[in-house]
């Protein structure tokens, strides 16, 4: 019998994930603010959208939820493709006595069969393809690509969904408590 | 930096309530990003740059520093707080390109953000500038890397982390390795029963210092993917290939081709399993059986009728008189048969066959009975043999001055004439009873005539006869 109910373990609060430690050894902490103001939407831009929520169920020994990935593109320019990634650190448990962990290999995400859309279809938008499905420990999953036409080049618009799930089982024996995580989702051009 | 300060009191505010949750049951604590990564994208490139300008790109010599500007869009309404940095590249089997989070080595160690935190308003734009030292025993060639724009976490139950890398190529002049391969490479079959073609996906790795700008095709199908295969990448190459209907072993050579000679060619096959040809093998079968059947039960039809016209023949050919004749006559009555009818049948049949000697003999029997058959006679008489033709003959001038009337406007063939050596006059008929068949204009009152058994024998006209088998 499991020890951990996972209906009291999973409080999943605020960690910041340290990223690219490496170039940031002697980094200068200054801050500075932009004042330009840029008509909407904007032109020549690329970006990943707001994260609808994340909402963990619980079901027996696993809590899982859906996850959507968007990226807007508006007048992007390139012609070589581009990816979404998503990976995950360990669930590191916050609680006191704090130390026990679930390895993100038991967080695992399900890409939706047939889900990647991209709006609208055409020449002016890129083609999605669909990602892989697998733990999201080390490098992640691809959540989806995008492959740019690069002889219809004219500069590209669209939305790009896919649509998948995030499992999360805890191992046998694992210590009940709060644990917390943080998944970054990379978009890379 | 009051929206910073905001979300991280609500941070806060939501880690005290995953604390008190924990005694509840679990059942939807979520989080969300309430706002998307920022955009970046290099300030100082071109669109005859690599990717269209879409990526960084630096020439430096070993031990040189250069500067780039890197501009950052925040599409949101509010602000936010972003750090900058520089990060090797690496790239998975499917060529699908990842940051590398752990130790750099290559271009993520060689530079830095001169300001690597910035805030960006609500719908602003910003440009903020990094440097790039190439170490002095940098590889001659192109070194990738990424910029990295992070936006700050949204805290919650998860915590998710947005950022947005752009590449960065680094080209130390200098003799450098030109080299790729061909690092995977798989075939989709577009249907599992009747494919008709089959997709091929290729992986390129660059595995020299120098960008190539590769041509793949596969079973001489161009391939459609990136132009340039920059340095230490992977880049994928999709070609539609025409599938043979009848499936098997296909072959599937996969060649690349890159400026300088490089060549890289593999001898790939693919199995589709030959459903189309084994259905059209079992159609083939079926369609033959169907035809072998019919071909022998026609066969067996004609054998049947030519059974009948023998046994008819047999019939007619065996006079009453004869000792067989008794027996004959007890078949026919036995199998209900009228003789006469059973020989108009038979000279019915005869027509339809056209059996020249059936007809002859029939038409000799019928007139043997007694019945009228100067139109037999006279049908079977030009194609007879000498020796039936003078018994046709016998037999028409038996019928008297109709029967000689009629020879007058009959063919016959001279020497046939010779061979009887008398002119078509109406000699005397045998004594014997005329038989008339029925006329059609007075059924009811048919001439009867006694035959062997006391057969009542009706023998139509051959109008009525030709009728008759128009009915038929």
């Amino acid at each position: 019998m499991k020890k951990v109910k996972l209906s009291v373990v999973l409080a999943l609060a605020l960690s910041v994930s340290l990223i690219g430690t490496g170039a940031q050894a002697d980094t200068h902490t200054a801050t500075i603010t932009a004042t330009a103001t840029l008509g909407t939407p904007a032109v020549g831009t690329r970006t990943l959208s707001t994260i609808p929520a994340v909402a963990l169920v619980t079901s027996g020994s696993t809590a899982s939820s859906s996850f959507t990935v968007s990226v807007v593109e508006v007048a992007a320019a390139g012609i070589n493709g581009w990816f979404v990634t998503a990976n995950s650190g360990d669930f590191a448990k916050t609680d006191l006595p704090a130390g026990a962990s679930i390895a993100a290999s038991n967080f695992v995400y399900s890409r939706t069969s047939g889900s990647e859309t991209a709006t609208p279809a055409g020449t002016l938008s890129g083609t999605i393809n669909p990602g892989s499905s697998g733990p999201l420990d080390g490098n992640g999953q691809t959540l989806f690509s995008v492959s740019e036409d690069p002889n219809s080049f004219t500069g590209y618009s669209g939305t790009y969904t896919s649509l998948g799930t995030v499992t999360l089982t805890p191992p046998a024996g694992t210590t009940v408590g709060i644990y917390t995580a943080t998944v970054t989702i990379t978009l890379v051009a | 930096m009051k929206g910073r300060s905001g979300r991280l009191g609500k941070a806060a505010a939501l880690g005290a309530a995953t604390l008190l949750l924990a005694s509840i049951p679990f059942r939807a604590l979520s989080q969300e990003a309430k706002f998307g990564s920022v955009s970046l994208k290099p300030a100082d490139t071109g669109t005859k740059d690599p990717n269209l300008g879409g990526w960084f790109v630096l020439q430096l010599g070993r031990g040189e520093t250069g500067r780039l500007r890197a501009r950052i869009t925040n599409v949101d309404d509010v602000p936010q707080h972003v750090r900058l940095h520089l990060a090797d590249l690496t790239f998975d089997r499917n060529g699908t390109a990842a940051v590398n989070d752990g130790v750099q080595k290559d271009v993520g160690a060689w530079g830095r953000f001169l300001v690597p935190d910035i805030v960006v308003g609500p719908k602003a734009e910003v440009e903020a500038t990094f440097e790039v030292t190439a170490p002095p025993d940098a590889e001659s060639g192109d070194h990738v890397g990424v910029v990295v724009a992070v936006s700050d976490p949204d805290p919650g139950n998860l915590t998710f982390v947005l950022r947005t890398a752009t590449r960065l190529y680094v080209t130390i002049p200098g003799e450098a390795k030109k080299a790729f391969e061909i690092d995977d490479f798989n075939f989709d079959l577009d249907s599992w029963l009747f494919p008709k073609e089959a997709s091929a996906t290729i992986i390129l790795k660059n595995t020299g210092r120098i960008r190539l700008q590769p041509k793949v095709s596969v079973r001489n199908t161009p391939a459609e993917g990136a132009d340039v295969l920059l340095s230490q990448s992977r880049e994928k190459y999709i070609a539609d290939v025409k599938v043979p209907w009848h499936g098997g072993l296909i072959k599937m050579p996969i060649e690349a081709r890159s400026e300088g000679g490089l060549i890289r060619r593999v001898n790939a096959s693919k199995f589709v399993f030959p459903f189309a040809l084994i259905l059209v093998l079992v159609l083939t079968a079926g369609l033959a059986w169907l035809v072998r059947k019919w071909w022998t039960a026609r066969g067996s039809r004609l054998a049947a009728v030519h059974a009948d016209i023998r046994r008819l023949e047999t019939l007619i050919v065996q006079r009453p008189a004869t000792p067989a004749q008794s027996e004959v006559a007890e078949v026919a009555s036995d199998e209900g048969l009228d003789e006469v009818q059973a020989l108009l049948a038979a000279l019915k049949r005869a027509r339809r066959t056209q059996s020249q000697e059936s007809l002859e003999r029939l038409a000799l029997a019928l007139h043997q009975t007694g019945t009228n058959s100067p139109e037999y006679l006279l049908e079977a008489l030009p194609k007879s043999d000498l020796q039936r033709g003078e018994e046709h003959l016998e037999a028409i001038r038996s019928y008297g001055p109709a029967g000689v009337d009629a020879l007058k406007s009959a063919e016959i063939p001279p020497e046939l004439i010779a061979a009887s050596g008398k002119p078509p006059t109406a000699p005397p008929r045998p004594a014997r009873t005329k038989k008339k068949p029925p006329s059609r204009s007075n059924p009811k009152k048919p001439e009867r005539k006694t035959v062997p058994k006391s057969r009542v024998i009706l023998s139509p006209s051959k109008k009525e006869m030709d009728e008759d088998e128009k009915h038929t």
